[in-house]
């Protein structure tokens, strides 16, 4: 049996795996037409996402980097509606037990006992 | 978690896909669907989404083993989203103007960027990857060709280094070496060869063997 994450630490990880693969960006600055998809634009769990990640990203490379410009500037389009899809379709799935009660709440709840 | 739910089932472990994220969990009642492949030790875990059906022997045919079975804004994948997750916005129609048959050639306005899968040389013998790993490394200072040669199986090394490993961020292990590959280089500074950088050693570990080779 495997020792599994709660589905709210999965979403972490969700988030991290799609932008850990942009993680050697150094993309010569070039301001993209907003067409949406702005960090702005994110609710506060994505843009939550984002900012602990790229305060992980700091951390490791010394780099000063904040998580607006990151997602605005550094991040393709392709990234940035594969992350809007899948941290959508985690939030908006329930997960619940064979007894019918919601696993991800109770889980959280355990979490921050 | 996924384990003790309903509505994600756990399936063959990925083998050709999802290379490290062996463990297979598919949410269940058909596409599209999530499917999450967790790691071994249950660290990291790689979530998609799936437009096209795994099941086999549609997944020949139906697109699965395409780029467009997880690309959100292939053609009819965003509907198809909409349909199955609630409050979805399409919010990049505006940019295409039209639905995509499959996935979008358009120019992303920033290019991305991933660590090349595979060595520059190819997969070759130990006695042209080596010397191609030092030249792109030391020598041109391409610290991404360099990173080709880098297994993941070395982000463990990495953890064992650290004082406490279980707090070592795994996630962004392929970033710190890229980081040291980096920092080495520059240290060394410009050379026109691998003449005078590099000499052999005796490693004390167990593990390692022997190889005869020409450099």
């Amino acid at each position: 049996m495997v020792s599994l994450p709660p589905f709210r630490r999965t979403l972490g990880i969700a988030g991290s795996v799609l932008l850990s693969v942009l993680a050697v960006e150094f993309i010569t600055a070039q301001q993209p037409p907003r067409f949406g998809g702005a960090y702005s634009e994110l609710d506060a769990r994505r843009q939550q996402l984002v900012a602990d990640w790229v305060a992980r990203f700091t951390k490791v490379t010394g780099q000063s980097l904040d998580a607006r410009s990151f997602y605005d500037d550094m991040l393709n389009l392709s990234t940035k509606t594969t992350f809007d899809a899948v941290t959508h379709a985690l939030m908006t799935t329930p997960l619940t037990d064979a007894s019918n009660q919601e696993v991800r709440r109770r889980a959280v709840a355990h979490r921050t006992r | 978690m996924l384990e003790r739910s309903r509505e994600f089932k756990r399936a063959l472990d990925n083998t050709v896909y999802h290379k490290g994220y062996p463990l297979n969990y598919r949410e269940q009642n058909g596409t599209p669907s999530i499917q999450v492949s967790i790691a071994q030790d249950g660290r990291l875990a790689d979530v998609d989404v799936d437009y096209r059906s795994s099941s086999f022997p549609g997944m020949l045919f139906n697109g699965h083993l395409s780029a467009a079975n997880s690309d959100v804004r292939a053609g009819d994948n965003a509907e198809r989203h909409a349909a199955r997750w609630t409050g979805f916005q399409n919010w990049w129609r505006n940019f295409f103007g039209v639905s995509l048959d499959r996935t979008p050639d358009t120019k992303d306005t920033t290019p991305g960027f991933a660590l090349p899968k595979v060595p520059r040389a190819g997969k070759k013998s130990i006695n042209v990857m080596v010397p191609d790993f030092l030249q792109a490394w030391l020598v041109e200072g391409n610290i991404v060709a360099a990173m080709g040669y880098v297994s993941e199986r070395s982000y463990a090394c990495l953890a064992q280094d650290t004082p406490d490993p279980s707090v070592f961020d795994r996630g962004l292990a392929p970033v710190q070496i890229l980081v040291n590959l980096k920092a080495a280089h520059d240290t060394l500074g410009k050379h026109d060869s691998l003449e005078g950088l590099v000499i052999g050693v005796p490693l004390p570990i167990p593990g390692p063997r022997a190889v005869n080779q020409p450099h």
